[in-house]
């Protein structure tokens, strides 16, 4: 084929992919426009995820009915004017891409007013093509509505995943420009359903108690701190070490109000907490840092999520100082926390069970978590014989043992039970159970991957599965242990738990134990006297009774001295 | 209200509508049994909204009315009193049951009964009558097949249909399906197909005890209700639910050939099942089942029922076949399943029929047509 330029409209879908990549794309850039026109309030609407409809309102400065249809011209901004100004950018935009590559792969309207005109106008486009312009009544603002995206790019809808992962995606950046703007409502509504709805005060706390909710926004710690030359100021709140959650993404950081994603900025907020949390825990937090604008680079990447600072150094250590002085002035001695691997996880609450019964009264082999399967033999150490007291939140028998109290976990109890019963049948074969008539299971594409990876082991752990087109299969026998539930449920169940864990890992005991996990009692379910009798004779029993598959401990142990101490009676 | 009976009486009719009062519910009002005056007679009624249960006591009525009182409570109190006259009365407004019985005298703060869940009421759709012995029969022999968990809900159910003058009724949890065929005193004037939960029908089979009237049958699939009517010594309703749902098409699940058919006397083969399942209990439940025709003619052949277990040992017995044709086979079967089809067929002579071990077996009673049952073999190592 001969070498030629590409025709426009071509040329700008291709561009319209770097910027505008999901319906959040949409959102965030519609966002940072109404921001960059001075908005108070901006509400979002989306339908069916925002591949439906996406609608953004907003009260800004709107734009002069001369130059609406310009908006839609490819780099044409009234961001910036000449190329000094790139070298300071003050606005949140300022490439002239969104509008036209948003206009590019969808339909959009496009209504506004500015304050001091009578009438307002309004512009329909198709595919980039202007169909139809001209005077419409409108409210002071700018409303852009796009609806049918990517509809001329089927490959690229093809990648959109479910409504619901890409509304989540949507609420989750509509929640850092809360964040990163308290002063603005915003609105988040997703098919009539309100999301988000903050109030637009100007005072972080209460958008973090819309976004977090009331405990996360009262226990939030004030954060300030500046360099010693005042050219960079930290500002914002971060959680107490008694506020900690299983992911980064609770941690949002800002430039000048601009979310970013920083590596080295998240792991010197992680730093500073270093020794306060829980292994694989995280803080919740909302920084702004303000830099002069000439000291920041936010040109380095189309959608601007990733940003260059010219003294990376300094904001890193303004940033762990600021951090640092607020969790020392919070509780010079940290709260003590719950032993990892005890049952009482919830922390949070003001009863700390730790502070009634040292560690050394929690027996339970391991606990750390090793987050893989424990090997049978690290742990030797009897059961003792329990004898069942009652239940306690339809999730943990009491029992008296030995020495005391036994608080025994009847879920990873039977999960241990029923993984020693799986791992005694001999392999290769182990018996599965043939259905009357076999059921079709539909898999998702990673579903899919496990299955063919872990087919014969599965086949060899009771499961006949063959398959019968595309993503489906035909079940045909689930393992023994699992005949008491949906089959279908139980070998999509298994599929999941197994490309949680490691998929590399090809012990098969990530197979057995999730087969377990998946068959053992729940926590929650009462249980008569002679079940429990019956469960705790058969935890006696296993090879490794004190944790469970995965782990966890099986059972905490109170002792009787312990208690008598607790209660003075020594 | 005001009215007499006689406490043994009551006592029974709250033993009836007993087993319909809920025992953990977040309506508090169905743990109350509700009380009105029903011409000459005290209706009694309770439901979980699952199932709801009325029966009438005798009694001189001087006044009519009606309350709710907690089920429990009455129950109790009633059974403690002596066999005599019982006077019940409810002052209007007061909302508190005075129950007088010789010198014993009782106050139960009731609640109004406008606020029980009314109890549905089944008075046209297809009617049908069956003898109390047939349906204890059929009731026995399927519903145990019913599913348990809740995630395919109407297979915790059991299809029961009525064509001409005979039902059918039909379970199927996955594994194993039972069918039964019975008759129904006269026919039905159209065929009718409805889904009644497992649940209701053991408790109905527990209500029929050894009473020997004949049952009637009202459905109403549209109002998705079925009522069984039950007279004995005292005339009980019963109205359930239906489930919603297509029942599998369980015709085609029945095999129409084998490759072996046995036939064995049910005792002999039953105890050496529940040998084995002593063995399998610690395995997987697997029971192993090797029929071997005779080599020479002389007998008609035999099954070799064996289990093991890895840690606990093994076991093995053999039960020779009244009839055996067809070629040696191998098949599997879960211990459970095996015990619950050889413990309903109970007495006389059962015929098997298997084509391969992975096809399903096919249980049936040798001297009738009217039932049958088809368990999946489980895949083991042989």
């Amino acid at each position: 084929m001969p070498i030629k330029v590409l025709p426009p409209d071509l040329a700008i879908k291709i561009a319209a992919g770097e910027v505008i990549e999901r319906p959040a794309s949409v959102v965030k850039e519609l966002l940072e426009n109404s921001l960059d026109a001075g908005a108070s309030s901006v509400a979002v609407e989306i339908k069916g995820g925002g591949s439906g409809e996406t609608r953004v309102t907003d009260d800004g400065r709107g734009i002069p009915s001369f130059e609406v249809s310009t908006a839609f011209l490819r780099h044409a901004t009234s961001k910036l004017n000449a190329s000094e100004d790139l070298n300071a950018v003050a606005t949140l935009g300022f490439r002239g891409e969104a509008l036209p590559s948003i206009a590019a792969v969808s339909r959009l309207s496009l209504t506004t007013r500015t304050p001091d005109s009578e009438m307002g106008y309004g512009i329909d486009l198709e595919w980039g093509q202007i169909i139809r312009e001209g005077s419409r009544g409108s409210p002071p603002g700018t409303t852009v509505r796009v609806s049918n995206l990517f509809e001329n790019l089927p490959a690229r809808r093809k990648f959109l995943r479910t409504p619901g992962t890409e509304t989540g995606r949507i609420h989750d950046l509509v929640t850092r420009f809360a964040l990163g703007f308290p002063s603005v409502r915003f609105r988040l509504t997703s098919d009539g359903r309100v999301l988000l709805s903050t109030t637009g005060s100007g005072t972080l706390r209460e958008a973090l108690l819309a976004v977090y909710g009331v405990e996360v926004a009262e226990g939030m710690l004030d954060i300030y701190g500046e360099d010693p030359e005042r050219t960079y100021q930290v500002e914002g709140v971060v959680s107490p070490p008694h506020i900690h959650r299983s992911n980064r993404s609770y941690m949002s950081l800002f430039v000048n109000r601009r979310w970013i994603q920083s590596r080295a900025l998240s792991f010197a907020l992680e730093e500073s907490y270093h020794g306060l949390l829980p292994v694989k825990r995280y803080p919740v937090a909302a920084i702004n840092i303000s830099i002069p604008y000439a000291d920041v680079d936010v040109n380095s990447h189309p959608a601007k999520r990733e940003v260059r600072f010219h003294h990376e150094g300094t904001i890193f250590s303004t940033l762990q100082r600021a951090v640092r002085a607020a969790l020392i002035a919070d509780s010079p001695v940290p709260p003590i926390q719950p032993p990892p691997g005890s049952r009482f996880d919830g922390s949070s609450s003001a009863y700390h069970p730790s502070s009634f019964f040292p560690r050394s009264a929690f027996t339970g082999a391991s606990r750390d978590y090793p987050g893989g399967p424990v090997d049978a033999a690290a742990t030797t150490q009897p059961a003792p014989s329990l004898k069942v007291v009652g239940q306690v939140k339809a999730t943990y028998i009491v029992a008296e043992g030995p020495d005391g109290m036994y608080l025994v976990d009847q879920h990873a109890a039977h999960e241990r039970v029923l993984f020693d019963r799986i791992k005694q049948q001999s392999a290769p074969a182990r018996p599965g159970e043939l259905l009357l008539e076999p059921i079709t299971v539909e898999l998702t594409p990673g579903q899919a991957e496990v299955m063919q990876e872990k087919a014969n082991m599965l086949c060899q752990y009771g499961f006949a599965i063959e398959p019968f087109g595309d993503n489906s299969y035909l079940l045909r026998a689930v393992p023994v242990v699992m005949t008491g539930q949906d089959p279908a449920q139980a070998l999509l169940t298994v599929l999941d738990l197994v490309a949680l864990e490691n998929l590399s890992n090809t012990q098969e005991d990530v197979l057995a134990a999730s087969i377990a996990c998946h068959s053992a009692i729940r926590a929650g379910k009462t249980l008569t006297n002679d079940e429990m009798i019956a469960l705790l004779d058969q935890l006696e029993a296993t090879a490794n009774p004190h944790t469970c598959p995965h782990g966890r401990p099986t059972m905490l142990h109170f002792s009787a001295a312990h208690m008598e101490q607790e209660f003075g009676r020594t | 209200m005001k009215l007499s009976c006689l406490q043994e009486n009551l006592s029974r009719g709250l033993g009836v509508v007993g087993r319909a009062v809920a025992s953990r519910t977040t309506l508090p009002i169905t743990q109350n049994v509700y009380l009105a005056t029903d011409q000459s007679m005290l209706k009694l009624s309770a439901t979980n909204l699952e199932i709801a249960m009325t029966t009438w006591v005798g009694a001189m009525v001087e006044d009519e009315g009606a309350i709710t009182v907690p089920a429990r409570l009455l129950s109790e109190f009633v059974n403690s009193l002596p066999s005599e006259r019982i006077d019940i009365e409810l002052q209007p407004g007061s909302g508190v049951l005075q129950l007088r019985c010789g010198r014993t005298e009782a106050n139960i703060n009731g609640a109004d009964a406008g606020e029980f869940p009314p109890i549905p009421t089944v008075d046209e759709g297809v009617a049908a009558s069956v003898e109390t012995a047939t349906l204890k029969e059929a009731i026995a022999r399927v519903a145990f097949a019913a599913a348990t968990e809740e995630s395919r809900p109407v297979l915790t159910g059991v299809e029961i249909k009525l064509e001409g003058d005979r039902f059918s009724m039909a379970a199927a949890d996955g594994f194993r399906l039972a069918v039964h065929h019975g008759s129904l005193r006269e026919p039905v004037d159209s065929e009718t197909k409805v889904i009644v939960p497992a649940r209701v029908l053991n408790e109905l089979n527990r209500l029929l005890g050894d009473q020997t009237d004949p049952v009637e049958i009202m459905m109403t699939p549209a109002k998705g209700q079925v009522l069984f009517r039950t007279q004995g010594s005292q005339t009980v309703e019963t109205v359930s639910q239906l489930l919603q749902g297509t029942f599998p098409n369980y015709e085609q699940l029945i095999p129409q050939s084998y490759q072996t058919r046995a036939v064995f006397d049910l005792p002999s083969l039953l105890r050496a099942t529940r040998t084995a399942a002593i063995f399998a209990r610690d395995g997987s439940n697997i029971i192993r089942m090797e029929t071997q025709p005779a080599e020479n003619g002389e007998a008609p052949g035999k099954v070799i029922i064996s289990a093991r277990s890895e840690e606990v040992g093994d076991n093995q017995d053999e039960v020779e076949a009244e009839s055996l044709d067809g070629v040696e086979g191998k098949i599997a079967f879960n211990s459970r399943y095996l015990l619950d089809v050889l413990s309903v067929l109970e007495r006389g002579r059962v015929t098997i029929e298997t084509a391969s071990s992975s096809s399903p077996g096919v249980f049936r009673p040798t001297d009738s047509e009217d039932y049958i049952h088809v368990v999946m073999p489980m895949f083991v190592q042989w």
